[in-house]
């Protein structure tokens, strides 16, 4: 008897360890869960097992994200998909503590992600659902095995999109009938609202107050120039493609090695491509700007800058006079007596010519020994080739091309 | 330097014969660089959307010009019908067509189809006429005649203007050229006969391309910021006005535009400017007569705050009222192609069909220097010198780089209205820079007052002019050497990227020999020859006009997207299984279904690759039908062989596409698709049973297949005796064929390698 009662006894308790043990795995899960503040179980190879318990005995669906978190793997989708995976996760958490569906009791699913941490260390559970693209989301559906799963297209869609997506996605495969029972709750981002509010303050306080400086600063040309050209160099280097593609900023190579260029991608580019070839145009063409107007006002010797019109004796060429130049022509026109009388021949008229140009030139500074000018004009032009020529270079890493600058040898077998 | 009267003269004359003379030669380069698609191939008409133009122009040839306009189109959009006369932009045909009867008349029995191939070249040397005209008026001749020589032989350019290539765009950019080199000369003159001028050119654009909205807003744009310069004046009132009443009701004459310049908010601000200008001068009426009689500082001052204030207001209001206006419907709203250039996710969401165009894509940096080389960077710094005179006239330019270099960046076809702009700012920029460095006349009057008094002269003074000398040599030596560049550049595209003229493609021996790959004109010829007159044929619609020109064959879709429904009817059929997609073609009285198929010689833009489109714009109207997901395998790949789903599998576009296909190396190997690098095993591609192939092009390219009849009963071919007899010998002769063509295959396959020109091109 005593024995008998004894067996009872042990088979009892044994019966209840288990169920214990049992609830516990659960309980350890989704207590895992509601810690989480977006309600997701960080799921690894020690308690995968527990996790997936869930699915087969206790009748929960769990969507499983693989993803990374780190940018050495080279995988901007994660990086972009990760938080909208955690709205629709902490959206769903939050009218489901218990994650338990609100219309129907039996339908219940939990959240979980499994997180590449570095790339030299990927998780077994990787290697078990023989992954070879991240980021990569399945659902398992309550009871089903380790691998029968449905799998939501990531890749597809993109921004607002793919978020509505999934969500109509996690319906389908939940059987969520009622719309109400699953929606994104968007969180207001107070800290942007209020950032928002206070420039609004600040610039209508600023234009109020300073109102006659900024009509001035609106009114000033070289500032609406210089937007102008800004905007221009940027749109002409490709600046809406990387905004409408949403291009990473720099890719990686095979062995993980930053990479600048999309190489031999003539239809491709990386974001920081568009602001290399910004800067290189824009220094070509300060260079430019430099051999155009500084040059000829610094020039000493150059003085009557009008001096090709006098060569215009064809009625046939307008040429317009710059603003300046219309503002003292009359100056001009002294200077021209004067330099066309001494016929520049001595030292002495140069820096008398200096004195007067001062009077008319916009310019400051001034350099006296004529030769430093050409030295600067000739510099000027070396470095103006020379970014030129790495800028065809540069491009035939795009595309093969037969014209870059330093291998002039491809030019002469024309 | 004093010269007489008679030396002045001759000078004249020599100056004027080299303008000539370069002119001439500006008109030969851009005539001659463009005739590289005839030598390279032959003279044939390009591409796809010049096949409807073609066909049209016929059309008109044969018949009169009002039974063009009243041109109904029943071999098209089967069984719609399109009114084609309506619909379309007349001004490319009516031109083509009357230069080919004025030829006619002075006795040159031309045939039509060499006036449309030699047309775009020879309206790209009126561009480059115009476009030194429009220079001219921004600086002086120098810069005319640079950007001429630009214009001519920029690769941006001649893409849309290789000899064949007869669409809208080659005399569109023309009148683009004119319309603003007009309008330029009205602004600084004020002069009405120029006006007229800008707005007949304006009417001869809107009946020609659909990108005349750009002019509709541009000049508007432009007047609008001289208006908030401060830089009204009566020039700028009268060729306003006068183009805008004049251009509007010339281009309402179009029966396509019709009353859209007064419904259509794509036109409103022309209308907006046009409202504004009345007031602003009726302010500046007041203003004057105001300040004749008084002279109180304080009162003007006043006045100035109320001119300002209602400005604002008049403008507000204005806006205000275009919005209530859309918001009743009295206004159509923009269009979704304008639209999609704001808001550049528009497209991509709303009208799959206007994003999957690859014209509509964004333009990485590449294609910028691709297109113009170096006055990629050239054209910054001639906006920038702008900036610094910033006449009226520079006001346009400026406008106009900015607005369409964001244009540009957006959609690659505007890249086109980009490339002049660029071809004047940047021959603005390098004619300034030769103005100063290109310039030696110092020099000669230095040496021609050295030889007269050398004796004066210092040692130092020499020396010096050398040095500036050598110092101009190098500076304006490079610059020409960069141009020199220029020229081999624009060559090297032109004959490797633009002159394809994607009917026929080039290929390659393996001794470096040119091939032409000619399967499409087989195919639709065989169409022609093979068929009853009145078959239907279905094909995806990027084929459409190429069917009805080149075979003579009533389509369902072609490349006139204008009803979106239909096309995704097609690419419903095209992605369903056989049973469904001979139930929707049976509907829609389909004869043949016509495949492209490039897996064999590793073509790329082939059907297959324009499946996921087909898919996607079915899925817009039909979401329950079709559903995209169910073609990507389960790692969300876009396979065709053995992991491809079976929704994949059912498709008939699968299914017509590898029919036969992996028997070709032999009984069990499979075969491998070049384009997709993918091997097709013969478990994979289910048999046909609804369809049956009647035709497969030289290298597998076009593919074409007959739906099985029904019998007398109405019953499907599966059941049908007869059928199944008939089915079994177009079987036999399909197995020989196939069988006879296998060696053939595997020899050519050898031989052959696509160039990569057709993918250089975006």
């Amino acid at each position: 008897m005593v024995s008998i009662k004894l067996v009872l006894i042990k088979l009892l308790s044994f019966i209840l360890l288990v169920q214990i043990s049992f609830v516990l795995g659960q309980e350890f899960a989704i207590t895992e869960a509601q810690r989480d503040k977006n309600g997701i179980i960080d799921v690894t190879d020690e308690n995968f097992d527990k996790v997936f318990d869930l699915v087969q005995s206790h009748s929960f669906g769990l969507f499983l994200l693989f993803t990374t978190n780190t940018v050495e793997m080279g995988c901007r989708t994660c990086v972009e998909f990760n938080p909208e995976f955690d709205l629709i996760a902490k959206s769903w958490k939050l009218d489901h503590p218990d994650f338990i569906s609100n219309t129907d009791p039996d339908l219940k699913f939990l959240f979980g992600k499994a997180v590449v941490y570095s790339p030299k260390n990927i998780p077994d559970i990787f290697k078990l659902f023989r992954l070879q693209h991240i980021p990569a989301l399945f659902y398992f559906s309550p009871g089903s095995g380790l691998h029968q799963f449905e799998s939501f297209d990531i890749q597809h869609a993109s921004g607002p999109e793919r978020a509505n997506q999934m969500l109509k996605w996690i319906k389908r495969s939940t059987g969520i009938s009622d719309d109400t029972d699953f929606v994104i709750h968007q969180q207001t981002n107070w800290a942007n609202v209020f950032v928002t509010c206070l420039i609004v303050f600040c610039s209508t306080l600023l234009i109020k107050k300073n109102h006659n400086l900024i009509l001035k600063l609106v009114r000033l040309r070289w500032i609406w120039g210089l937007a102008s050209v800004i905007f221009i160099l940027f749109m002409i280097s490709g600046y809406m493609f990387t905004k409408m593609r949403q291009v990473p900023l720099a890719g990686a190579d095979r062995n993980g090695h930053i990479i600048y260029f999309a190489e031999k991608d003539f239809q491709n580019q990386f974001g920081i491509e568009t602001q290399i070839v910004a800067l290189f145009y824009g220094i070509i063409g300060a260079l430019m700007i430099f051999l155009i107007k500084i040059i000829p006002a610094l020039d000493p010797s150059n003085d009557n800058t009008t001096s090709s019109d006098s060569f215009d004796i064809s009625n046939t060429s307008i040429r317009s006079n710059s603003g300046h130049n219309n503002s003292s022509s009359g100056n001009n026109n002294n200077n021209n007596s004067n330099s066309n009388n001494n016929s520049r021949t001595d030292s002495v008229d140069f820096s008398f010519t200096k004195k007067s140009k001062k009077k008319n030139s916009k310019g400051n500074i001034h350099i006296n020994s004529p030769y430093l000018v050409y030295v600067l004009a000739i510099v000027g032009t070396i470095l103006l080739y020379s970014f030129f020529a790495a800028f065809t270079h540069m491009y035939s890493i795009k595309q093969s091309y037969p014209f870059t600058f330093f291998k002039l040898t491809s030019l002469l077998g024309f | 330097m004093s010269l007489s009267v008679k030396e002045k003269t001759v000078v004249n004359w020599v100056l004027r014969a080299l303008k000539l003379l370069i002119c001439i030669f500006v008109v030969v380069a851009s005539i001659s660089s463009r005739l590289f698609a005839v030598v390279k191939f032959e003279s044939i008409i390009h591409e796809f959307d010049p096949w409807f133009n073609f066909r049209a122009t016929k059309l008109l040839t044969e018949t009169s010009f009002y039974n063009f306009l009243n041109w109904f189109d029943s071999r098209t959009w089967y069984p719609l019908g399109r009114v084609t006369g309506g619909t379309l932009y007349p001004g490319l045909m009516t031109t083509a067509s009357l230069i080919w009867n004025i030829l006619h008349k002075i006795g040159i029995p031309i045939d039509i189809r060499n006036v449309c191939v030699l047309f775009a070249p020879i309206f790209s040397s009126l561009t480059a006429w115009a476009t030194y005209k429009l220079a001219s008026d921004i600086k002086d001749t120098r810069t005319g005649l640079l950007a001429a020589a630009f214009i001519a032989i920029v690769p941006g350019y001649i893409s849309r203007s290789v000899a064949g290539s007869y669409d809208n765009e080659a005399i569109a950019i023309t009148l683009l050229m004119l319309t603003f080199m007009f309008w330029i000369k009205s602004i600084k003159t004020g002069s009405i006969l120029h006006t007229i001028g800008a707005s007949l050119c304006y009417f001869y654009m809107v009946s020609a391309w659909g990108g005349y909205v750009f002019i509709t807003n541009l000049i508007p744009f432009h007047v609008f910021c001289l208006l908030l310069m401060g830089r009204y004046s009566n020039q700028i009132y009268v060729s306003y006005t006068t183009w805008f009443v004049l251009g509007t009701v010339a281009s309402m004459q179009i029966p396509f535009v019709g009353f859209l310049p007064i419904r259509s908010n794509d036109h409103m601000s022309a209308l907006g400017i046009f409202g504004l200008l009345q007031i602003v001068a009726f302010g500046n009426f007041i203003k004057k007569s105001y300040s004749q009689n008084n002279n109180n500082s304080n009162s003007n001052g006043n006045l100035k705050k109320v001119m300002v204030f209602s400005f604002l207001a008049v403008c507000i209001l204005g806006i205000l009222l275009l919005i209530l206006a859309t918001y009743l419907g009295l206004i159509a709203p923009w269009t979704g192609r304008f639209y999609s250039l704001w808001d550049t996710n528009y497209a991509k969401i709303h009208i799959p069909i206007i994003a999957s165009v690859s014209e509509h894509q964004p333009v990485a940096w590449p294609a910028f220097f691709f297109d113009t080389h170096f006055l990629i960077w050239l054209f910054p710094v001639g906006v920038t010198l702008l900036f610094s005179e910033l006449k009226n006239e520079h006001v346009f330019i400026i406008v106009y780089s900015v607005l369409c270099s964001y244009f540009a960046g957006v959609m690659v076809r505007l890249m086109l209205t980009l490339t002049p702009v660029i071809c004047i700012a940047s021959s603005v920029a390098l004619s300034q820079l030769f103005d100063t460095y290109l310039n030696f006349y110092d020099l000669f009057k230095f040496w021609q007052n050295g030889s007269s008094s050398r004796q004066n002269s210092t040692n130092k003074d020499t020396k010096l002019n050398f040095f500036k000398f050598l110092s101009k040599l190098i500076v304006s030596g490079s610059f020409i050497f960069y141009l020199y560049i220029f020229v081999y550049h624009c060559t090297w595209v032109t004959q490797n990227a633009y002159s394809s003229p994607s009917v026929v493609l080039p290929s390659q021996t393996p001794d470096g020999k040119m091939a032409l790959i000619d399967d499409f004109r087989e195919a639709y010829y065989w169409l022609r020859m093979n068929t009853d007159e009145d078959s239907k044929v279905a094909a995806w619609w990027d084929y459409g006009y190429q069917i009805g020109g080149m075979a003579d064959r009533t389509t369902l879709v072609d490349n006139n997207t204008w009803n979106n429904t239909h096309i995704a009817l097609v690419g419903k059929a095209m992605a369903s299984n056989e049973d469904r997609a001979y139930e929707i073609f049976n509907e829609l009285d389909v004869d043949y279904v016509l495949v492209v198929f490039g897996g064999l010689l590793g073509f790329g833009g082939d059907d297959l690759n324009k499946f996921l489109w087909m898919i996607r714009i079915s899925e817009g109207i039909w979401p329950d039908e079709v559903n995209e997901r169910s073609f990507f395998s389960t790692t969300g790949e876009y396979r065709v062989d053995s992991s491809a789903t079976q929704v994949m599998k059912d498709s008939i576009m699968y299914k017509m596409s590898y029919h036969n296909f992996p028997y070709l190396y032999g009984e069990n190997s499979g075969g491998v698709d070049h384009v997709r690098q993918q091997l097709i095993k013969p478990e994979d591609v289910g048999d046909l049973k609804r369809f049956h192939e009647v035709f497969t092009s030289e290298n597998w390219m076009i593919r074409i297949y007959k739906l099985n009849e029904r019998d007398n009963e109405g019953r499907d071919s599966e059941f049908s005796v007869f059928k199944n007899k008939s089915v079994a010998n177009d079987n036999n002769s399909n197995v020989e064929g196939v069988d006879g063509s296998r060696r053939r295959r595997r020899r050519r396959r050898q031989q052959y390698s696509l160039l990569d020109a057709s993918e250089l091109r975006i």
